[in-house]
């Protein structure tokens, strides 16, 4: 009896068990979920509604024969007070749970950002899915026509290119990986800068597509999908472009702004005339507490990504130092922030930065016989003379235009205070406007690796 | 008969308790108490605990092969013995709860939203009955082999998180001030949790001799792992970044990647904490059964383990209220702590020894 | 044929047959009380008869023939069992002696004396008295294996062990004589634990052959086989194998002791003597190794290990066993130690595969999915998309159907056993994922974790490890990694908790001896200088420090 007694109590345990957890498990099960891959924010001109666009995988796509419709993935956009909201009317639309697990990317539009986006970073951080390593991208277009023309032929899998291209921050310096609670925190620091990554349409795109926020309705209602897919479809016509011209020709469009010559002074951002991609990722969106105050072309992004020790090697070009006509392509590399330094002595703060790299010449070079060691000097000079340049350029732009330490110099400061509070009567984020920089380069950074032609012109 | 503990297993034992209380609370409220002064501190605790453990050691070394409760039995007879083995019981009953219940919210809020929190505490305290119920040399071989895979993975997570570290939020050095930092920084010693179970081992040991050798390994080891820890926090969060309810551990796993393959390792996390955790309450559990069957000369101690689970399980159900919970996290474990693990002994070994020497010298 | 039968009905005629308890039943495990040989062979006939019930037991064969020795006639009848004997030992060492040669030999006063006496002055002494008994033990019976034996039941037990009995008038003993010829099964190639570079012969029924088996490896006079009986009916012999100089006498005492006190009526199998002598009675994972490899028995005896043989079964029986054991294969100590070793962690991965594989997979799938690397996940969704079913239902299924496949592939005819794979395999696999029962994945989980389950050398405890699977399926179901996680410390701690003949199930991993006296990986053959330390052997060292004397 007293066994049956046991066995009863024990199989009802387990039904029990079963019984309370199941709840959670069919909740969690993935056959009832979508997974949203990119989600992108906009706020509704002369409106408190935020229209939240999310993107789904098109699981056709993952498919063995899967056809060009089959791999557009799918972008719904809701129009709510708030990102809960639209989570909530989402889930009630598509009929499953949303899963935010692996989202890869979260948009921001630059018009919704320059009104502060503190809440909505907030609410994401602390959202239990979103991993914080997601990365987060300020459009200077609308979040969700960015989220559209992300695609592209080279894969037939979005998140793909979501995992990998901030990455490409580490052989060109022109983009940075900025992860979700990186940009939080920084958000949060009132000494700090907030970077994030800013994202545009090629320029091209714009004229073949139509532009969505404009047909959103004011309501807080569903806006209807269907203008969302036909619109997605628009990036077709980039393929289409493409097939028909094979080759294509990377052309520079922007006028030269200065004295310098063209390929110095070049924007990489408006350099794709012609592209698979309807969007680019170069640069980088500034905040101040967190207002979106200004952007950093991709030399400052390169600037700021050196100095942040995220980039392995670059190529720049300058001015060949021995005709002003040619150019030199110099490969820079292996590279060290040897020292950063803060003088809080005076009522400015004083930043010392002096870098340690080495470069290398990739191109031929006429150096008009000049001695070798005469001509290392020249480019060493050269080459110091346009990266001090870039540099200051630069650091006096987040310091004197916005304000903004994005590049943490506040914590390097601290070490010269023995307590928090000594930190906080300092006020930092007030004399960081005010602060004098001083960049300096080691000697000897051109590598040997140079091949002359005496004499000869090329 | 019951089998004779071996140093291993001990060290394990203590290492055990003092990982699960370091992961779940005490990292957490020693770095949102002394913000980027944490490392310093536990620098500090590390040492003082060191101290503190040879000097307990070293003073338990005149009763060899005797624990606490025979020792103080020495000291008052059976009243005093009953007294601090009451007290003992109520602290380990009240760690149990808390382990339980801190557990059961940080699982409810990442895995079970939809699960009343009745059922997984209940799923625990069940999972930690029916290991009681194999006896009590299980529970330390099985530790001994969880223990080395915990250990190592602190070591993994920090060496995953180095790319996200920023040193510089160690400064400004002081933290908060010296006072705030040192001083009052140093009740956060609570996070040598397993000292606290220290003084229970020496009559179940092969070696009794060697509780110095032991001690001293527990600490170092308790204090490598502490400072890897709040070294992994301190240097991957500023201090502005503590709002979540979620231990911060946990919190720092999620930033870890390799590639695109090794993402969100948290949740292999969870199930090495979930070992753990689970022995951790079966040492507990252990040690309250056996002071009790000390206490009670009962023959068996296996009739206890449903009533004091399900006490356990009763106060851990009514810790709902955040700042119930926040209030014993925060303040009453600690004092508990510093009066069960230090005061508690110390009156008792000074007076036994004070005792036993009038006795042989008057 | 007649109209009225056609039409006619008859009732159904049932066979009715009912077992009822028995009057007569007898539930005694006492010995039955001891009975002597009669001097009067009448007697002795008599009990032979009834005991054997000779009218209506066919094989039990009785020679009656008469006697003669120094001119006196004895009755003499011999008793044995047809089949069990081999005839032509009886006819020739046996008979012939008894009936023809008996004459030869009879000595009186009047015989000459030994030639040899005369030349080498040797006095002979005149036997006065004459004695049947000892006559016919030194001088009569040429046979190697003859016993005098006095109680009837000890000749009623070698008789139905092959032996046949020689009784004869006048005398209070009886003749027990070996003579065994029973037909049995040569030694052959392992059947279930093959290896490829490793001695290939393996145990057969017969005890005797085994021992011999034991013997020719260990060829030590050390080594001791003890015989003992167990099951009062069936007395089946079992055998207790030692070393005696290494082995510790208290695992001797103890092993002896739990067999000598079962008490059945028969003993069968080995698997049934191991249950026997367990002591973990609720769990059911073995503690016992059980092995059909001659090589792998004498490799544990040299470790200060007990085999025990039972008649009748071609496995024998290693204690005390630990989980290591389990997962180690006799080719082990043949290799080079780097494949032993990858080998080893092969099998241990395999373990942990065939156990919490499909439970893991269950809890990823319900509750962290965020583990999953975003295409395997959206690729799992692609090809579950249209399976109706929940993964709980399917992995089940399919467990089960693999189960089935398994089961039937054991006693599936051979001409037949090709047929069964294919169908297998399309059922499995092809037909089920294109009717979209089942995804693909689950097909690949549920294949690794039988693939797995194969790699586990013992199979008693590769069955555990399918049974328990199913609760670690249930548990992931249930709570994803906590419920698997609290049941794997459960398991573990079911795993310390038990014992095999006084030693811990998990050493050495948890030994808390030094740890220096066994080590977890397999170590190079010079390298083996120290015996397991949990086993606590009387010899410590099986080599010294440099064992390669060639070298150093």
């Amino acid at each position: 009896m007293k066994s049956v007694l046991k066995w009863f109590i024990i199989i009802m345990t387990i039904i029990i068990f079963l019984y309370a957890f199941s709840s959670s498990y069919y909740s969690q099960n993935i056959d009832h979920l979508d997974y949203v891959i990119a989600l992108g924010i906009d706020k509704i001109p002369n409106s408190d509604n935020l229209s939240v666009t999310f993107e789904f995988a098109n699981l056709g796509s993952f498919s063995e024969n899967a056809s060009s419709e089959q791999t557009e993935p799918i972008i719904n956009t809701i129009i709510a007070p708030t990102i809960p909201n639209a989570l909530t009317i989402m889930n009630a639309y598509i009929g499953k749970q949303l899963n935010l697990s692996h989202c890869k990317v979260i948009a921001f539009s630059e018009d919704f950002a320059k009104t502060g986006i503190l809440d909505e970073v907030s609410f994401l951080t602390h959202n239990i899915q979103i991993r914080p390593t997601t990365n987060v991208v300020i459009t200077d277009c609308n979040a969700v026509d960015y989220l559209k023309h992300s695609t592209s032929s080279l894969e037939q899998v979005l998140t793909k290119y979501y995992d990998i291209f901030p990455t490409s921050s580490e052989y060109t310096g022109y983009t940075s990986n900025i992860p979700l609670g990186r940009f939080y925190e920084n958000l949060l620091d009132k000494n700090s800068g907030a970077v994030s990554i800013l994202g545009s349409l090629v320029e091209n795109a714009d004229s073949k597509n139509e532009n969505p926020s404009s047909s959103n309705s004011q309501n807080p209602d569903v806006s209807t999908p269907s203008k969302s897919n036909h619109t997605s479809k628009s990036s077709d016509s980039n393929n289409t472009s493409k097939k028909e011209n094979e080759s294509t020709e990377n052309t520079i469009t922007n006028t030269v702004q200065n004295t310098r010559p063209d390929y110095q002074s070049f924007d990489p951002k408006s350099a794709i005339s012609e592209g698979d991609r309807g969007a680019e990722n170069m640069g980088l969106a500034v905040f101040k507490d967190d207002k979106y105050v200004g952007s950093l072309s991709t030399i400052e992004t390169l600037c700021y990504s050196l100095l942040k020790d995220e980039v392995d090697n670059f190529v720049l070009t300058i001015t060949s130092p021995f005709d002003e006509a040619e150019k030199v392509d110099i490969k820079v590399g292996d590279l060290s922030q040897l020292k950063t330094d803060i003088d809080i002595s005076k009522d400015a703060p004083v930043i010392n930065i002096k870098f340690n790299l080495t470069a290398e010449v990739i191109n031929v070079l006429d150096n008009q016989n000049t001695p070798y060691d005469k001509t290392l000097e020249k480019l060493n000079f050269a080459l110091k003379e346009y990266l001090t340049e870039e540099f200051k350029s630069y650091l006096y732009k987040t310091s004197r235009e916005y304000n903004s330490d994005i590049n943490e110099f506040y914590k390097i400061a601290k070490r010269k205070f023995i307590t928090n509070s000594d930190f906080s009567n300092y006020d930092w984020a007030n004399k960081y406007e005010a602060a004098e920089f001083n960049v300096e380069f080691n000697e000897d950074i051109i590598t040997t690796l140079i091949i002359r032609h005496e004499g000869d012109r090329v | 008969m019951e089998r004779k503990l071996g140093n291993f297993e001990v060290i394990n034992s203590l290492i055990m308790m003092s990982i699960a209380d370091i992961v779940l609370t005490s990292a957490g409220i020693l770095i949102k108490e002394v913000n980027s002064a944490s490392l310093l501190t536990s620098c500090l605790i590390s040492i003082l605990g060191i101290f503190i453990t040879f000097i307990m050691c070293k003073l338990s070394k005149n009763f060899i092969g005797k624990d606490i409760l025979n020792i103080s039995e020495y000291l008052g007879g059976k009243i005093l013995k009953t007294i601090v083995g009451f007290g003992f019981v109520i602290y380990f009953i009240l760690i149990l709860a808390l382990f339980l219940r801190q557990t059961s919210d940080a699982m409810q809020l990442i895995y079970y939203p939809l699960t009343h929190i009745i059922f997984i505490i209940a799923l625990l305290s069940i999972a930690t009955g029916i290991i009681a119920n194999f006896g009590n040399n299980s529970i330390f071989k099985a530790t001994s082999l969880i223990v080395p895979f915990l250990y190592t993975a602190i070591f993994l997570i920090f060496i995953g998180n180095t790319k996200n570290f920023n040193i510089d939020n160690m400064f400004p050095i002081f933290g908060n001030g010296f006072n705030h930092s040192f001083i009052k920084g140093l009740t956060n010693i609570f996070t040598f949790s397993g000292l606290s179970y220290l003084f229970f081992f020496p009559s179940k040991l092969k070696k009794p001799e060697e509780i110095t050798k032991i001690g001293l390994i527990f600490s170092i080891l308790n204090c490598v792992y502490l400072i890897f820890c709040v070294a992994d926090i301190l240097f991957l969060f500023s201090d502005t970044m503590n709002h979540s309810q979620l231990p911060p551990l946990y919190i720092s796993v999620r930033y870890i990647e390799f590639g695109t393959f090794f993402q969100r390792m948290d949740a292999a996390f969870i199930f090495l904490c979930v070992l753990g955790l689970i022995s951790a309450l079966n040492i507990n559990l252990y040690f309250i059964l056996e002071i009790l069957k000390n206490i009670t000369n009962l023959s068996d101690s296996k009739p206890l383990i449903f009533p004091c689970l399900l006490t356990a399980f009763g106060i851990a159900l009514g810790l709902k209220q955040d700042s119930t919970l926040d209030f014993l996290e925060n303040s009453l474990s600690k004092i508990l702590f510093i009066v069960f693990t230090f005061v508690v002994p110390l009156i008792i070994f000074i007076g036994a020894f004070l005792k036993k020497k009038f006795k042989y010298n008057p | 044929m007649n109209i009225k039968e056609l039409f006619s009905y008859h009732p159904k005629q049932y066979y009715n047959f009912e077992l009822k308890p028995t009057c007569n039943a007898l539930q005694n495990f006492e010995p039955a009380p001891k009975q002597n040989v009669s001097s009067n062979i009448e007697l002795n006939l008599k009990y032979i008869q009834s005991k054997y019930q000779t009218n209506i037991n066919s094989d039990i064969m009785i020679r009656t023939f008469n006697l003669i020795a120094q001119n006196r006639t004895y009755k003499a009848f011999l008793v044995y069992i047809d089949g069990m004997v081999d005839s032509k030992l009886i006819n020739d060492f046996v008979l012939e002696p008894l009936m023809l040669r008996s004459y030869s030999n009879t000595y009186t006063k009047n015989s000459n004396q030994l030639t040899s006496e005369n030349n080498y002055n040797i006095s002979v002494k005149k036997m006065t008295k004459f004695n049947l008994e000892n006559y016919i033990y030194d001088s009569l019976i040429p046979q190697n294996n003859l016993t005098k034996k006095t109680e009837l039941n000890k000749l009623v037990e070698s008789v139905n062990s092959g032996n046949c009995a020689l009784f004869i008038d006048t005398l209070e003993i009886a003749f027990d004589i070996d003579i065994k010829g029973f037909k049995q099964r040569s030694v052959d190639t392992p059947q279930n634990e093959n290896i490829i570079n490793g001695p290939q012969e393996a145990f057969v029924e017969n005890i005797r052959v085994n021992t011999s088996l034991l013997r020719r490896i260990l060829n030590n006079e050390n080594l001791i086989i003890e015989s003992m009986q167990v099951g009062e009916i069936s007395k089946t012999q079992v055998a207790v194998c030692y070393m005696q100089n290494i082995i510790n006498p208290e695992l001797v005492k103890e092993i002896k002791y739990r067999i000598n006190n079962i008490k059945l009526d028969s003993l069968i199998s080995s698997g049934q003597l191991a249950q026997l002598i367990e002591e973990n009675e609720k769990i059911d994972i073995p503690t016992l190794l059980e092995t059909e490899r001659p090589d792998k028995c004498s490799k544990f005896l040299m470790q200060g290990r007990a085999v025990i043989l039972v008649n009748g079964n071609p496995y024998a029986i290693i204690a005390p066993a630990v989980l290591i054991d389990f997962l180690a294969s006799p080719e082990d100590t043949n290799l080079k130690t780097l494949f032993a070793n990858f080998l080893k962690v092969l099998r241990i991965l395999a373990y942990f595969i065939t156990l919490l594989a499909p439970g893991m997979f269950i809890a990823i799938t319900g509750f962290h999915h965020e583990l999953l690397p975003t295409e395997l996940l959206f690729s799992i969704l692609a090809s579950r998309e249209h399976v109706p079913f929940p993964i709980i239902f399917e992995l089940i299924l399919m467990e089960i159907s693999f189960e089935l496949i398994r089961e039937s592939g054991i006693r599936v005819p051979a001409p037949i056993g090709a047929t069964l794979g294919i169908v297998g395999a399309l059922i499995l696999g092809d037909a089920a994922v294109s009717a979209h029962i089942v995804s693909p994945i689950l097909i690949i989980i549920v294949a690794i974790t039988g693939l797995s389950s194969f790699a586990i050398p013992d199979f008693a405890f590769s069955f555990h490890l399918r049974i328990y699977r199913f609760l670690f399926t249930l548990l992931g179901f249930c709570a994803g990694f906590i419920g698997i996680g609290a049941g794997l410390l459960v398991y573990i701690n079911m795993l310390c908790s038990m014992n095999s003949f006084g030693v811990s199930f998990v050493s050495p991993l948890t030994s808390s001896l030094s740890t220096h006296l066994n080590s977890f990986f397999i170590k190079p053959a010079w390298k083996y200088e120290k015996r397991p330390g949990f086993i606590q052997p009387k010899k410590k060292y099986a080599q010294p420090k440099i064992s390669k004397k060639w070298r150093y």
